[in-house]
């Protein structure tokens, strides 16, 4: 993919008219808070949703697989050591993308909610 | 705790196994990865050994795997300069529509053959027992493809597609 196919579909993610999908947004949550392996983005996946979103091996990697394309996650550089841990555990980080995206999609959703907020119905079901 | 009635090693070979139907290039790119989280999820997830857990964990596992294959491969295969370069890759790409069409007789046989054999007994005869399992397993292996084809028509449907201009829209 060229640097420009890379970066438009980058804005797409990140703009309000493409929205991610619940796995990529939970995955870019997951690693809001530093570096994390595959397993530990599953674990956190599960911990932040409440148990409700359960990502497997195939999912993961391929919403993984498009973040990495499309420039929003990178691969770290550090490997573990084999003495520690399994060296074919790979770590990921956010890029700068990555950041922006995940901020222009919870923008979306906090703009969402409150519309939502603003209707009678759900008034009601609040004070209920 | 693992889950009981399978020793890990063999489930991480099983799932090894699984992951051969991946496009190639995701496979060498993820595969140990995958073998390593499935390995840490099967070891480290509590499960408490009751047989329905366990049959939930392995048709979760199951669903996600076709689930994913259908992604992987239409967007493997959308990737048009790879498709060109490798005949490989063509070659590959008959897999899942071969091991669909290789279940779906297999199934169709199955099917053929019990109730050929059923219907003279009827179906209180005692091989109704094992009958009935083989039906359920039919079953379940029907449901599987149907997983799998949904997910080859939705993946291919959703996915990106290059207008003449070059740029890309998404249905």
């Amino acid at each position: 993919m060229s640097g420009n196919q890379r970066s438009r579909t980058a804005r797409n993610l990140s703009g309000t008219s493409s929205p991610l999908t619940p796995a990529v947004f939970y995955i870019l949550i997951a690693l809001a808070d530093g570096d994390r392996h595959g397993y530990a983005i599953m674990q956190e996946v599960s911990k932040r949703s409440g148990g409700t979103v359960r990502l497997g091996p195939g999912t993961l990697y391929g919403a993984i697989s498009r973040l990495l394309r499309d420039g929003l996650i990178e691969e770290t550089e550090e490997r573990p050591d084999p003495k520690v841990d399994d060296s074919r555990r790979r770590y990921y980080r956010l890029t700068g993308q990555g950041v922006r995206a995940l901020s222009a999609e919870a923008k979306r959703l906090e703009g969402l909610a409150r519309l939502a907020r603003s209707t009678e119905i759900v008034r009601k079901l609040r004070d209920a | 705790m693992a889950v009981p009635g399978l020793n890990s090693r063999f489930a991480e070979r099983l799932y090894g196994r699984l992951l051969l139907l991946y496009p190639r290039d995701f496979r060498a790119r993820f595969g140990p990865e995958m073998l390593r989280v499935f390995g840490d999820t099967y070891e480290l997830e509590p499960q408490d050994g009751s047989f329905v857990k366990r049959i939930a964990f392995w048709l979760h596992t199951f669903y996600d795997l076709v689930q994913s294959l259908g992604t992987e491969w239409v967007e493997a295969l959308a990737t048009t300069e790879r498709v060109a370069l490798s005949v490989a890759t063509f070659v590959e790409s008959l897999v899942i529509p071969a091991a669909i069409c290789g279940t779906l007789t297999l199934a169709g046989f199955i099917t053929a053959t019990l109730t050929r054999r059923a219907l003279p007994r009827g179906f209180e005869s005692p091989a109704a027992e094992w009958q009935s399992t083989a039906f359920a397993l039919e079953a379940g292996a029907l449901v599987m493809i149907g997983l799998g084809v949904a997910s080859l028509l939705g993946a291919y449907l959703m996915a990106p597609r290059r207008r003449a201009s070059g740029v890309w829209i998404k249905l």
